[in-house]
């Protein structure tokens, strides 16, 4: 996944997904899922969704200045589904696995994700925001499952701006000088100044 | 003259609908045997939400009893053994409710007893350490901070002044609303 093709906020939320699921913890996981796309059926329990639940964009400076330029806040949301008949278990591993997540955080590169070549490496510049809930069967908790779901995200921040891509450089300017006005093209030869501008293109080369 | 439900309807609805079932009475009665019983069985489909509109696939399933052949009726937490009968499984359940229908019938929404997914957890958690616990240090902020805001005295309260508008108008100075700037996007 690259800055090419798809959006920092997905590439954040894939790289962070893809070392929590090296987390000891999760290794009995029946099935890790990137989006609630899919029903959870009883043989995929424990469970372990991320998603990008939510993505807020604010301008980053004046809005009206320059190019658009946002600061991202992307809610990156966890889902850890188990079962247990005995309640106080049940929250005891939800608890651990809250815990196991926030713990990534002690990761020293947690905030960055290295890209292949050219792109430079994806970084989160900081956690804006975080919940937790734990949830037991359904509303009316008459389902058959003993089930138990954390429901945790974090909201991680980060910027993008959207430069101008200048197909139509303005590479040279040619000026005809015919001096003095009224010019008389008997008296003076016009004579042409040629100003080479040092453009994006001149930049690139 | 009022319907005898049980003798009437139940009865021989359960003669022909009912399967045995063995009643475990862990919380109506303590200690006591397992006893015998029969009931209706019922399970169907019910959806569990979870996170982001997830949907977590599972079963509603109940049982329904004839109050009078029970001299203590179940109670959550007593336990429910099916058995295998007539080609349909069971299970081992927990009684999670009990609802009377008024018309001397109890319906038990049952919990099925499974086995607890992930087994352990925690031993295998934390395997860096646990993060800082992170303490606010409110006796360095209150000693370093505090005497020199006295010192410097607070800042001054800014609040919108509603009455300053009336002074610049008895000045005759120009208060008309300032003019909307428009970005005009034809000339761009």
């Amino acid at each position: 996944m690259t800055p090419d093709i798809h959006s920092y906020s997905l590439i954040i939320k894939e790289g962070i997904f893809a070392r929590i699921k090296q987390l000891p913890i999760f290794e009995s996981v029946k099935r890790f899922a990137s989006s609630p796309m899919r029903q959870i059926q009883p043989e995929h329990i424990p469970y372990l969704g991320c998603y990008l639940s939510d993505e807020q964009m604010l301008p980053d400076g004046d809005p009206n200045a320059a190019e658009p330029r946002f600061i991202h806040n992307v809610k990156v949301s966890f889902s850890v589904v188990i079962q247990n008949n005995i309640p106080d278990a049940a929250e005891e591993n939800l608890d651990a696995a809250h815990w196991a997540i926030m713990n990534y955080l002690t990761r020293q590169d947690w905030h960055r994700f290295p890209m292949p070549k050219p792109f430079p490496p994806v970084e989160i510049e900081g956690i804006a925001k975080g919940s937790r809930q734990h949830i037991f069967g359904n509303a009316t908790k008459d389902n058959e499952t003993p089930y138990a779901e954390l429901r945790m995200d974090l909201t991680v921040k980060h910027r993008t701006s959207f430069r101008p891509v200048i197909t139509d450089d303005l590479d040279s300017i040619h000026v005809l000088v015919a001096y003095p006005w009224p010019y008389d093209p008997n008296a003076e030869e016009p004579f042409l100044v040629v100003y080479d501008l040092k453009t994006q293109a001149w930049r690139r080369q | 003259m009022a319907v005898n439900f049980p003798q009437f309807v139940y009865e021989p609805n359960f003669a022909v609908f009912a399967r045995p079932v063995t009643i475990i009475p862990v919380a109506s009665q303590p200690g006591a045997p397992a006893y015998p019983g029969r009931g209706i069985f019922d399970t169907n489909e019910t959806d569990v939400i979870g996170l982001d509109g997830a949907i977590i696939s599972d079963q509603k399933t109940q049982l329904d009893l004839i109050i009078k052949e029970y001299p203590t009726l179940p109670i959550q937490g007593d336990l429910v053994d099916i058995p295998y009968n007539e080609d349909i499984d069971g299970g081992l359940f927990e009684v999670e409710d009990a609802d009377d229908n008024g018309g001397g019938e109890l319906t038990l929404t049952l919990r099925r007893i499974v086995d607890p997914k992930p087994n352990i957890v925690y031993p295998v958690g934390l395997d860096v350490g646990p993060p800082t616990f992170g303490r606010p240090h409110l006796f360095e902020v209150s000693d370093m901070i505090y005497p020199l805001s006295l010192a410097v005295g607070a800042p001054a309260f800014d609040e919108p002044s509603l009455a300053s508008s009336i002074v610049i108008n008895a000045l005759g100075l120009d208060v008309d609303a300032p003019s909307f700037d428009a970005p005009d996007l034809v000339a761009a």
